[in-house]
């Protein structure tokens, strides 16, 4: 299974190598790296009385996040499902892309994804599933803007990418809640009674929903489907018919393990369902563009499967099962039809085509068998699963089975209304001689089609598939069995009802029609997600303009009222001591009323020069205080400094450009004076706790070294040369950087003229217009 | 070899890039020159490793300067921590020197712009390796003064307007560092950490050392860019040289996550709640913020300044967690981050040279730039935590610790982290759409780019492909880390010794006359 999972990676990069190399026959290359995946089919076959295998590769112990692989029943269908189309999805695009395309781009994205999806399907580890599960979004994104030179497949790509992703969160969330709970991150050896138990439970369960929603298209997610259908049309029927949109109908049954016994689980995914279910062929019935069609009769059909596997018993399962084949088995084939159709006329409009199946003989009849399946007529897989579906349906209660029928009946209608194409007088665009195409197209669809009829007419061949996961998803108990004829069961009635319904539908296609147009919602999931992302792009750029868009004064307002906010709460909270501070000597006075002058003076000033001069008055306020402390040494440094940096300050005035007085409205004067205040008041009480020493301090230390060991009889200059001489190491360095920058912004020139460096576009283009490629 | 015999090594990362840096003063040829810069940056990175190596079994390195004892004279100490931050700091630094070598530019190197790096790789290395706290400022002086001198070097006038607004902010942050020293040794009586943490394990949790405590977090939440006190980040990144660029953004904001990291399980964490709930608060802000200010920006560095600000908020949220796992994370989301900034940013400079504007909406550029556009689907998806890469582990130990930890703040904090994912990945979808999808407009030339800046971009994006594959090792490296760092018992043993500190009476003061 291991190779499995990896072989497609080695070949993806095999592939993009090869790509240039061998054009178009790469893609033979792409089919053979699903070769370990179809070796899997013995051990399925096994299945479902074999114990799993389980095949781990360490990966982050400490995370318990392994690439742990286990195939049981279920997971090993899947893979062989996804082996399986994967392998024809190759071999048909050999024949179906054009001669332009970048074969090495589009065979590594394709195998990437193979890859990824088999992973998903195989793995045990919750953590590992959540990465395949992005893995897949990630190649999906790059599969539908392959042809990004369109800005539809663009969009459609983003879309995708983003719906899921914002799914692939929650499942992210959902993991880690269920490895918190259930103790395990390995799926089979969770404690699915302690998860059960704890608080995490029904977070998780409705985490794991979106995830399953987002991925599977369920409403109101399905936006991001058929958009996505601007892929090429092999990618079309592998990832977004057969395989990707049904991880989430993979989540679904198997976490439907862990979940199910909680009501919620069901009343979620039920409705949800059944809703997809109905709306999702109701739009499909409204579509003029074939792939369009399809791509609302996939979502409807997921709808189905959901609600299946959403009840979360045996018999649902067991439905739910078989359902999944056939309809991997028709709509695939379907897909391929229309990339047929697509191919040989050059459009995919319902309106602009008619009469094909004389000129298209053996699509004609891949298209009848695949869209009968999916209509639900007998003798085809698609009526026996129809069938199992109402009977399911109808031990709900009658309302779900009015619900499927209406479903189902829409579904019959669409059907009909794909295969107008073949019928009626011969219409193709002008310029197009259709003419059946290459065997290499119709191969793979009419094997799928005859898969389809294969298990209708022997049932017994999509029973034994089926049984093979029976173990793995505990329905091993279900007596039903797979038949055609079941006599005239409720079920059986239900159907001829749905025939006489979609009937009418056909019938009364005009009045559908016409009622669709007054049916149509102003609001849908579509114009929601782009006023989103809209909205999301007006906000940060107001968010920007209005934090990081403004002027440097007002930052630091806001800076510093945060830190005064933080810090002053911090200091609030300590105890508010004041030790006897005793009667201050008077000296002290006025060196104090000097200090605070000059602190409420630089507030209250109105111009820079002011602003200067009366912060001088604080430097030689502490000047003064140093001396009053007996500190001659450290006031004749901080005079020093003052007077160098009012000189300095002056100076650089002379070149700075004139401004008019400091720009201070009446509410940023008061919040300059609150701020400050705070600061003022936080800084004196912070300062009274500090001047009771918690611990001793580390000082005598340095007055009975300074001589002893530094050899000098001023503490002050041994601590600064000797004890911390590499502080001052540090900060002679600084000094001279200071230098050296101030050299260089002089000897640049004029500050504010750009030189060297480009400022903007046009000047980097200017600049390198000398390098430019000849 | 015994932890005396390499005392010399934790000094070695610092000296190495000041001694180059002074050597670099001299106007050499500039074969020389270069030559002589990548000397030094792998001279760096080969101490740096060799304190990885020393420092992995626990080891706890100590160097005393001038020979005087620990709490008295200032140490420089290398731990796990220490000597894995010196090391991206020099791996990113290899990568700067590399990225300046294959961009020639007359005009800023002949301004001393190798000297002016290297003296910004000393306070880098200088801030992560040092024991003090006072020499952290210093060291912060170091970076500062540096990194200003590099971003006005040039003086266009973004340069200036945006060195000016770097420098007002940085001065405020380290001005209140200062300050915040003379309280600390006020209540405490010592700045050295080792005696700092020691000495408030003894006092246990006390209001005054939490109030000096969150003093310090206010300090290194502007050094980190959070977000109210971030605003010197965006506008200064874009301006700079792209080299310079490359390593301002990769690791200037780490070191003031490093610093808070230290501070607050090292030396400080006998009080731990308040500290938390903040870096919590402002991590969950941060994330935001920087998610969608990416979303808001049209240029290639622009929209990656801001990407840098939401990991520093994902790095606060891991830290404010104040769970073992979380820190654990936040540790190996560190390396992440670091090097995927490092990968971004040269291949930005690659885009920028390649397109022939900072915009990114050029369109088309997948067809010129294979190789380049893989690099950066790898990168953003990093970026935006998503697989297969390593970003993807890391967020989700962040988030799984979030999680487990369970306060209604982590659980906000989970929501807007997640959330803040989805905004990035469609930040980094927007550039990737406007930039190599489209039909390219034949009107704009493309460019040829040296392969020694396309070789930076491919060897970044290669370490950070390399995170993913080695993720488990990583991850245990983050174990043994995060272990230490819950345990300061081994980072004090390994500075002060085993006895006790003696410090001798105060001498009597001869009386006045």
């Amino acid at each position: 299974m291991t190779l499995a999972v990896f072989f497609p990676f080695l070949m993806a990069a095999l592939a993009a190598w090869l790509g240039p190399r061998l054009g178009r026959r790469t893609g033979y290359v792409a089919a053979a790296a699903f070769l370990p995946a179809l070796l899997l089919i013995p051990d399925l076959l096994r299945m479902p009385g074999a114990t799993p295998a389980l095949e781990v590769t360490r990966w982050v112990p400490t995370l318990d996040l392994d690439l742990a692989f286990r195939g049981d029943g279920f997971s090993l269908l899947f893979a062989v499902l996804i082996g399986v189309i994967g392998t024809l999805a190759s071999l048909y695009s050999v024949a179906y892309l054009s001669d332009r395309e970048r074969f090495g781009r589009f065979y590594s994205y394709l195998l990437l994804f193979g890859g990824s999806m088999l992973g998903l399907v195989l793995t045990d580890n919750l953590v590992a599933l959540f990465g395949f599960w992005e893995m897949t979004s990630v190649t999906s994104f790059l599969l539908i803007g392959l042809w990004h030179t369109r800005s539809a497949a663009r969009d459609g790509a983003v879309k995708a990418f983003l719906v899921s992703a914002l799914g692939g969160l929650a499942l992210l969330a959902a993991v880690a809640l269920i490895a918190l709970g259930g103790g395990s991150t390995s799926l089979s050896a969770l404690d699915v009674a302690a998860l059960r138990e704890s608080a995490y439970f029904a977070p998780a369960l409705l985490l794991t929903l979106l995830a399953a929603f987002t991925k599977s298209a369920q409403l109101p997610f399905h936006l991001w489907l058929p958009t996505a259908m601007e892929a090429p049309t092999p990618v079309s029927a592998f990832l977004h018919s057969a395989t990707m949109v049904k991880a989430g109908v993979v989540l679904v049954a198997k976490f439907g393990l862990l979940f199910g016994s909680s009501a919620l689980w069901s009343g979620i995914i039920v409705p949800v369902g059944l809703a997809t279910l109905v709306w999702g062929s109701w739009l499909a019935l409204r579509q003029t563009d074939l792939k369009a069609l399809l791509a609302y009769s996939t979502v409807s059909q997921l709808g189905l499967l959901m609600s299946l596997y959403g009840l979360a018993d045996a018999e649902g399962r067991f439905a739910a099962t078989v359902h999944l084949l056939n309809h991997a088995a028709f709509k695939a084939a379907l897909f391929f039809v229309v990339g047929i159709i697509d191919h040989e006329t050059g459009t995919r409009e319902i309106p602009l085509l008619g009469g094909l199946r004389r000129a298209l003989p053996v699509t004609f009849a891949v298209a009848l068998l695949a869209s009968l399946s999916m209509a639900g007529l007998p003798p085809l897989g698609g009526f026996i699963s129809k069938e199992l579906f109402y009977e399911t349906m109808l031990h709900q209660g009658p309302l779900f089975l009015a619900v499927a029928v209406a479903g189902s009946a829409l579904t019959f209608a669409y059907s009909f209304r794909l295969m107008r194409v073949f019928w009626g007088s011969p219409r193709a665009p002008a310029g197009a001689t259709p003419h059946e195409a290459p065997l290499g197209l119709t191969v793979p669809a009419a094997g799928l089609a005859l898969t389809a009829l294969a298990f209708g007419l022997l049932p017994g061949t999509a029973e034994t598939l089926t049984r093979t996961a029976s173990a793995a998803l505990n329905f091993a108990d279900y007596g039903g069995y797979l038949k055609l004829w079941h006599g005239v069961t409720p079920a059986l009635l239900a159907t001829v009802l749905t025939w006489l319904i979609g009937a009418a539908l056909v019938w009364r296609a005009a009045t559908v029609e016409a009622l669709g147009r007054r049916l149509t919602p102003r609001v849908n999931a579509n114009t929601v997600y782009y006023a989103l992302t809209q909205t999301v792009n007006v906000f940060s750029s107001w968010l920007i303009a209005r934090t990081q868009g403004l002027p440097l004064p007002d930052q630091l307002r806001i800076m510093l009222a945060a830190a005064a906010l933080m810090a002053g709460y911090a200091v609030w909270r300590a105890p508010q001591v004041f030790p006897p501070i005793g009667t201050p000597p008077l000296g002290v006075l006025p060196v104090a009323a000097l200090l605070v002058a000059g602190a409420v003076g630089v507030l209250l000033s109105r111009g820079r020069l002011t602003a200067v001069i009366v912060t001088g008055l604080t430097g030689f306020g502490s000047a003064a205080a140093f001396l009053a402390f007996r500190a001659p040494d450290l006031a004749l440094t901080q005079l020093l400094v003052e007077a160098v940096t009012v000189i300095l300050f002056l100076l650089a005035f002379r070149y700075l450009p004139g401004v008019r007085d400091l720009p201070r409205t009446r509410g940023r004067y008061a919040f300059d004076v609150l701020v400050a205040g705070l600061a003022g008041v936080g800084a004196t009480l912070l300062v009274l706790a500090s001047l009771r020493f918690q611990a001793p301090p580390i000082s005598p230390y340095y007055l009975e070294y300074s001589y002893k060991g530094g050899g000098g009889k001023n503490v002050v200059n041994v601590i600064l040369v000797d004890f911390r001489g590499f502080d001052t190491l540090g900060e002679v360095l600084v000094v001279g950087m200071v230098a050296l920058a101030v050299l260089s912004l002089v000897r640049l020139g004029k500050p504010g003229r750009p030189r060297r460096a480009p400022d903007d576009a046009a000047e980097l283009a200017a600049d390198l217009a000398a390098r430019r490629r000849p | 070899m015994t932890p005396a015999d390499l005392a010399w090594l934790p000094l070695a990362p610092i000296l190495t890039p000041m001694g180059l840096g002074l050597l670099l003063l001299y106007p050499w040829r500039r074969p020389v020159r270069v030559g002589l810069a990548f000397a030094g940056a792998l001279l760096t990175l080969l101490f740096a490793a060799g304190l990885v190596a020393a420092t992995a079994g626990g080891t706890v390195l100590s160097s005393s300067l001038g020979g005087w004892p620990a709490p008295f004279g200032i140490v420089m100490v290398a731990d796990r921590l220490a000597a894995w931050m010196s090391l991206l700091a020099a791996l990113s630094g290899l990568l700067a020197v590399w990225q300046a070598a294959a961009d020639p530019d007359p005009v800023r190197e002949k301004h001393h712009f190798f000297a002016l790096l290297f003296f910004l790789f000393t306070g880098v290395q200088m801030s992560f390796l040092t024991g003090d706290l006072f020499n952290l400022f210093v060291a912060f002086e170091v970076m500062l003064v540096a990194s200003y001198a590099l971003a006005v070097l040039g003086s266009t006038r973004e340069q200036l307007r945006e060195g000016f607004r770097y420098i007002v902010m940085n001065l405020v942050a380290s001005a209140l560092l200062v300050v915040t020293c003379g309280l600390a040794y006020g209540v405490l009586g010592t700045l050295n950490f080792a005696h700092l943490a020691q000495r408030s394990a003894e006092l246990g949790p006390n209001t005054t050392v939490t109030a000096v405590g969150v003093l310090l977090l206010v300090v290194f939440a502007a050094k980190g860019a959070l977000f109210p006190l971030g605003f010197w980040l965006p506008g200064t990144y874009p301006a700079l040289p792209p080299a310079a660029g490359a390593f301002f953004a990769a690791v200037l904001t780490k070191v003031g996550i490093y610093a808070l990291m230290r501070v607050f399980t090292t030396v400080f964490p006998q009080d731990p709640a308040l500290p938390n709930t903040l870096l919590l608060g402002l991590g969950a802000v941060t994330m935001l913020f920087g998610a969608f200010g990416a979303v808001s920006q049209r240029e290639w560095r622009r929209i990656l300044s801001f990407t840098v600000i939401s990991s520093v908020g994902y790095l606060a949220f891991g830290l404010g967690l104040g769970t073992p796992e979380a820190l654990r994370a936040s540790v190996a989301y560190l390396a992440v981050s670091v090097l995927v900034t490092a990968a971004l940013f040269a291949i930005a400079a690659v885009a920028e040279r390649a397109a022939g504007s900072r915009l990114v909406r050029m369109r088309g550029m997948l067809d010129f730039l294979p190789l380049l556009a893989g690099c950066f689907l790898l990168c953003a998806l990093t970026v935006a935590g998503l697989p297969p890469t390593g970003g993807f582990v890391a967020k989700y130990a962040l988030v799984r610790a979030g999680l487990a930890q369970g306060s209604p703040l982590a659980l906000v904090a989970v929501v807007s982290a997640l959330l803040a994912s989805l905004v990035l990945l469609y930040a980094m979808l927007s550039v990737w759409r406007g930039f190599f999808w489209g039909r390219h407009l034949l009107t704009f030339p493309v460019y040829r780019v040296p392969l020694g800046l396309r070789g930076v971009a491919y060897t970044a994006t290669a370490l950070v492909a390399g995170l993913t594959l080695f993720a488990g090792p990583l991850f245990g490296w983050a174990e043994a880390t995060a272990r230490e760092l819950r345990q300061p018992e081994g980072y004090i043993r390994g500075v002060l010794g085993t006895d006790p500190v003696v410090i001798p009476p105060p001498p009597t003061l001869p009386e006045e006359p």
